[in-house]
């Protein structure tokens, strides 16, 4: 499987992230959410519960969403990965209907030798209603030499800080 | 204010063995193709350890916390307002993660009768050492179901 590489030097702020295609959830999806969450909000299974208390069908869990803009995210931050993810929900979203996602780079920043990207991410619905408004946090190798110089310290044993030790755990299922 | 008796009170944890199956039932269920999530063989070439599960993953990991028990369907409906997810290490099959949770925060929203509540629910998961592995936190409204509220 071939990924593109994205580093903290070449990232921009404002730099919008390449969108994923439209996705739907539909009823199965939802239903097996639920199973799989031993979720017990019938509004996410029991659609005549949802319409007994004036909603049109069961909703969409917005940690379901929520899992799938951290999972995009994630894919984009190779070979770094997702620190922080917080998800806002504007709106109740339905079975079936299209979703598009959209994000952009808000800030860069270094902490403790560890550089950070800032994300903001908006869902919208098909009528263009923001359904959900996420803000992450990733972390990203600087460039493709310290990337080189951190796997060569850490195999030799003569990087012990820590927090390589920890962006290395965290780097660990992505960077293969 | 209702319930303000649970605030703060830490759940026993829930312990949760992380399998294969489940790693791969999360990545379906997310319409993750990833194989880095489903083969084993891709997950783990350089070091030992099981398939690794996508950065949400944690999603799936819940508390004791039950605001449905507090809170029942027959009276209530809970509808999310926003949640936090704070990853400090991969999880892998074969973890043990303990969740413990407890409610943070209990306010009132609004001049209804009776008012809608907002609950602050926060997790934190830790493995066999009790290093922390994610923490999260979900905040609910808690809105009286129409009847109800007429009857009271």
């Amino acid at each position: 499987m071939t990924r593109v590489s994205i580093y903290f030097d070449g990232v921009q702020e404002g730099q919008a992230l390449p969108p994923p295609p439209p996705f739907s959830v539909d009823r199965a999806r939802v239903a097996a959410w639920a199973d799989l969450t031993r979720d017990p909000n019938p509004l996410h299974f029991d659609e005549a519960y949802a319409k007994r208390i004036g909603f049109p069908s069961i909703c969409v869990p917005s940690a379901l969403v929520m899992g799938r803009v951290g999972e995009w995210i994630s894919a984009w931050a190779h070979p770094g990965g997702v620190k922080r993810l917080v998800a806002r929900d504007r709106r109740l979203m339905w079975p079936d209907e299209p979703l598009t996602v959209a994000g952009r780079v808000v800030t860069k920043r270094v902490e403790a030798e560890t550089c950070y990207v800032d994300i903001a991410v908006e869902v919208h619905n098909p009528a263009g209603d923001l359904v959900l408004a996420a803000e992450a946090t990733v972390w990203l190798h600087r460039n493709m030499q310290e990337e080189d110089r951190r796997a060569r310290g850490l195999a030799s044993g003569l990087d012990t800080n820590p927090s390589h030790a920890l962006l290395d755990a965290l780097d660990s299922p992505f960077s293969r | 204010m209702r319930h303000r008796e649970v605030l703060g009170k830490r759940t026993e944890a829930w312990v949760h063995d992380i399998d294969e199956g489940q790693i791969r039932r999360f990545a379906a269920a997310m319409g993750l193709a990833d194989p880095l999530h489903v083969d084993e063989r891709l997950a783990m070439p350089a070091e030992p350890g099981g398939l690794v599960a996508p950065f949400s993953f944690p999603l799936l990991l819940r508390s004791r916390v039950d605001l449905h028990e507090l809170f029942p369907a027959s009276e209530h409906t809970l509808v999310p307002a926003s949640r936090t997810l704070e990853v400090f290490r991969p999880i892998r099959a074969g973890d043990t993660i303990g969740v413990v949770g407890w409610i943070a925060a209990l306010s009132e929203q609004g001049a209804g009768k009776p008012p809608v509540l907002r609950a602050t629910v926060q997790e934190e998961g830790r493995d066999e050492d009790e290093c922390l592995v994610f923490r999260s936190e979900v905040t609910v409204l808690v809105r009286p179901r129409e009847g109800k509220r007429a009857q009271r």
